[in-house]
């Protein structure tokens, strides 16, 4: 699986280690783990920051911060 | 002992009570008489719509008219239970929905020492609102209803009920699915329309715990039916992955038409689990027009039975699952009453106040320091 870590947060070291079965956390670079089961428009946490992550797509793998939505 | 509380417990969802992952002590327990709702077979209706056998699980029986009852009376339950273990005296609690769950959380919060605050969306309607205010909650009318009430609860330090957020919301719902077990009925699928999806996952917990042969379940073996999520066309984020069927022209796909679950949301946290149940138990998911809706409600009020949309839409969802040969024997969950027959929960005491906010800066001065 390709990692997709967002330029901005500087997360060299963590992209290069990242388990092929995660994507970088787009607020703090940490690696979040992507089970096989998961559904595009999913929400996940970051284990390392707390952030709630849409998972925007799944092959490559994309995670963005969730915006809530007002209806 | 709150208002309302049961003596002994052991009524509506409260029979369930040891099954409940988080325990909520006896003196603490709310009911109102939630749970324990009928599912009622009806042969004449299961002709009608192409099935073979029908039931209908009369959600719309519970004291305000809907299954959010469920989860209310664990929420606010468990927060008394919390206050007691804290010696403090209530409090506020807060909730954002333009739905049934706001009603709900009113009528339980009403019989505890707990203030409620619950914002909405405009263009709630004005019936909902009233509810809520006659059981002397205040209302917060705004555009940004959901994350004004995320940010007035995170800086007053206030637990928000809000059924997709709060993880107690599920408890309650669980004592659905356990009746459904218990109904003994051949039912090869249930359908069951769904907003964010708590209460299709708490069925599907409820369900799987026996499954994976629990020691609080004692069910083993495979699904014992199809679980089937039923959507509108205004909202249907968990529906969507499964109905291949185009939304009609005018109907929405996703741009804010339909009245069919109107003010529900276009993204739910539960999204992931409700998709992975649905799957598992063999189930589907249905996006249904408003006209089928209101066909759907159409047959259920001439069988004398009054209904919300989204119960109409269940039915719907039902009969074009027969159509296409998928379901024979259906037990179709009826979440909502119609407006008319929804209970009136007014109690004793002031009614709330009516506020229009945006900002936190807008709130605190009109609420006061309301915790």
């Amino acid at each position: 699986m390709t990692i997709l870590p967002d330029e901005d947060v500087g997360m060299d070291v963590l992209a290069d280690h990242m388990d092929p079965d995660a994507a970088a956390c787009p607020a703090c670079g940490g690696a979040v783990a992507l089970d096989d089961d998961l559904v595009v428009g999913e929400i996940l946490y970051c284990e390392h920051c707390g952030a709630e992550l849409e998972l925007i797509s799944i092959d490559p793998p994309r995670l963005e911060l969730f915006e809530e939505e007002e209806k | 002992m709150p208002s309302g509380a049961s003596a002994g417990g052991a009524v509506g969802i409260w029979r369930f009570a040891e099954r409940f992952e988080r325990a909520v002590p006896v003196r603490a327990r709310i009911s109102l008489g939630e749970g324990d709702t009928p599912c009622q077979e009806h042969v004449a209706l299961a002709r009608e719509v192409g099935l073979e056998r029908l039931w209908l699980k009369r959600e719309d029986l519970n004291p305000t008219g809907s299954h959010k009852d469920r989860g209310a009376a664990f929420q606010v339950s468990a927060r008394v239970a919390d206050m007691l273990a804290s010696g403090h005296a209530g409090g506020t609690l807060v909730i954002s929905s333009s739905g049934n769950a706001a009603v709900a959380a009113a009528a339980y919060v009403a019989r505890t020492p707990f203030h409620l605050v619950a914002f909405v969306a405009p263009g709630t309607p004005d019936a909902r609102v009233a509810r809520i205010l006659e059981a002397g909650a205040d209302v917060i009318v705004s555009e940004q209803a959901i994350s004004l009430c995320d940010a007035y609860a995170r800086s007053h330090a206030l637990a928000n009920l809000r059924p997709s957020t709060d993880p107690l919301a599920v408890f309650g719902f669980m004592s659905l699915g356990w009746e459904l077990l218990e109904a003994g009925t051949s039912a090869d699928s249930v359908f069951a329309f769904a907003s964010s999806g708590t209460s299709l996952v708490a069925i599907g917990r409820a369900v799987e715990e026996g499954l994976d042969g629990s020691s609080k379940g004692g069910r083993t073996g495979a699904w014992p039916f199809g679980l089937h999520v039923v959507q509108g066309t205004y909202a249907h984020p968990i529906a969507g992955r499964f109905d291949p069927r185009p939304v009609p022209a005018g109907e929405g796909a996703g741009d804010g038409e339909g009245k069919t679950g109107a003010h529900g949301a276009r993204k739910t946290r539960r999204l992931g689990e409700a998709v992975r149940l649905v799957t598992r138990s063999g189930g589907s998911g249905w996006i249904v027009t408003d006209d089928e809706a209101e066909d759907g409600r159409r047959r259920l009020s001439a069988a004398g039975i009054d209904v919300s949309i989204e119960s109409g839409a269940a039915l719907a969802a039902a009969q074009r699952a027969a159509a296409e040969g998928r379901v024979k024997r259906a037990i179709v969950v009826l979440t909502g009453a119609s407006r008319r027959e929804e209970g009136r929960m007014s109690v004793d005491g002031p009614t709330g106040r009516l506020l229009r906010a945006e900002t936190l800066d807008d709130l605190d001065p009109a609420l006061g320091s309301a915790p």
